[in-house]
């Protein structure tokens, strides 16, 4: 039988590539150095597969077919579409088997995500992959939520999509490292650009700290929105937490980083207890 | 339903280089396939921040077409709330 290996939540800020010196230096030294804690613990782990859950930007979603939830299925994924990243053009393995019981499994349970024989991948997959597995040499299965256009899949149904990913992980044969992209407080492009709710962050962290998804899956849409237009991607956080249960978590990062306009975070959840 | 069709185009601007090359080269006829009203098509070729955010444009789509023509993160932010604050 597989399992699931590890899991963790991680930001994905493009600042973090794309403009790191503009950051301060304690900082990005904080933030890079949880990220390569998250890296070594991930390579001892050997995993088969990294699912990666993470927020649609209008990568491949427009108004015109928003799904709630997309697994890609494809065997191969290029990114970043973000000509400005700073980290080179790649194509990453997918992995097709792993996606397509992830799928079936959601159906079986009464939730229907959209599927895609084919994805780009942005920011809030590569930025991730860059730091976690800088080879990107793992399988990846991406799956995406739409945090972006209202209205959004529920805080409740973020959590439920997540328990399935992880009786699909259990139950197949593959080690499989589950990520969560996105966050913590922000407003990318908005006027309140900037702001960041330090308080929900720490809010959301403890909870995510002492093993207490459920009560994040009980957010509404107003407790939400306290972490800015953008607060929105705490829906891969939420899934990520269905995925792994009740696990608490290592604190490894927290930095409300100014010129990123976010509140970062790298949590490491422990599986083991 | 002109708002969608500026969001559309910077969509597709922003995720295909091609489009964006067509932007730069002759930016009417990149908007030509695309039904927009008077505003927002002066709006995408001046690129006025401001009124497409007051239009209602997503501000993802906004900030990377600002980044991609050249205006950056700080000066895209100051046209969006200088404009709302000379309304008020």
């Amino acid at each position: 039988m597989g399992e699931m290996a590890g899991a963790f939540g991680v930001f994905h800020v493009p600042g973090f590539t794309a403009w790191p010196e503009e950051a301060p230096a304690d900082q990005v030294a904080a933030l890079t150095s949880a990220f390569d804690q998250a890296r070594s613990r991930i390579e001892a782990l050997h995993p088969d597969a990294l699912v990666i859950i993470s927020p649609e930007h209008w990568t491949n979603f427009f108004l015109d077919n928003m799904p709630a939830f997309c697994v890609g299925l494809a065997s191969d994924y290029k990114g970043p579409i973000e000509e400005w990243l700073r980290v080179d053009r790649k194509q990453v393995a997918g992995h097709p088997e792993l996606a397509q019981a992830i799928l079936e499994d959601a159906m079986d349970a009464g939730i229907e995500p959209a599927f895609a024989h084919e994805l780009l991948l942005d920011h809030g997959t590569i930025v991730p992959l860059h730091f976690l597995t800088p080879s990107m040499d793992v399988p990846v299965v991406p799956i995406i939520l739409n945090c972006l256009q209202p209205p959004m899949p529920r805080a409740s149904r973020c959590y439920a999509f997540g328990r399935s990913i992880g009786r699909t992980v259990r139950r197949r044969p593959e080690r499989v490292v589950v990520v969560a992209s996105g966050g913590l407080s922000h407003s990318p492009g908005a006027r309140e650009h900037g702001q960041i709710n330090q308080e929900w962050d720490r809010r959301v962290l403890e909870l995510v700290r002492t093993g207490n998804g459920k009560e994040l899956a009980r957010y509404t849409e107003a407790e939400i929105a306290q972490g800015g237009t953008a607060g929105a991607e705490l829906r891969a956080w939420v899934a990520m937490l269905g995925a792994v249960g009740a696990a608490p978590a290592e604190i490894l990062a927290y930095e409300p980083v100014p010129v990123f306009a976010t509140g970062c975070a790298i949590a490491a959840m422990r599986l083991e207890e | 339903m002109s708002q969608y069709d500026a969001a559309k185009f910077l969509y597709h601007f922003n995720r295909d280089a091609r489009v964006r090359a067509s932007y730069a080269l002759k930016p009417a006829r990149a908007l030509a396939s695309y039904t927009l009203a008077e505003p927002e098509r002066d709006a995408l070729l001046r690129r006025d921040f401001c009124a497409l955010y007051d239009i209602g444009i997503h501000p993802l789509l906004l900030m990377f077409f600002a980044r991609y023509t050249g205006t950056p993160t700080p000066a895209y932010l100051e046209a969006i709330r200088a404009g709302q604050a000379a309304k008020h």
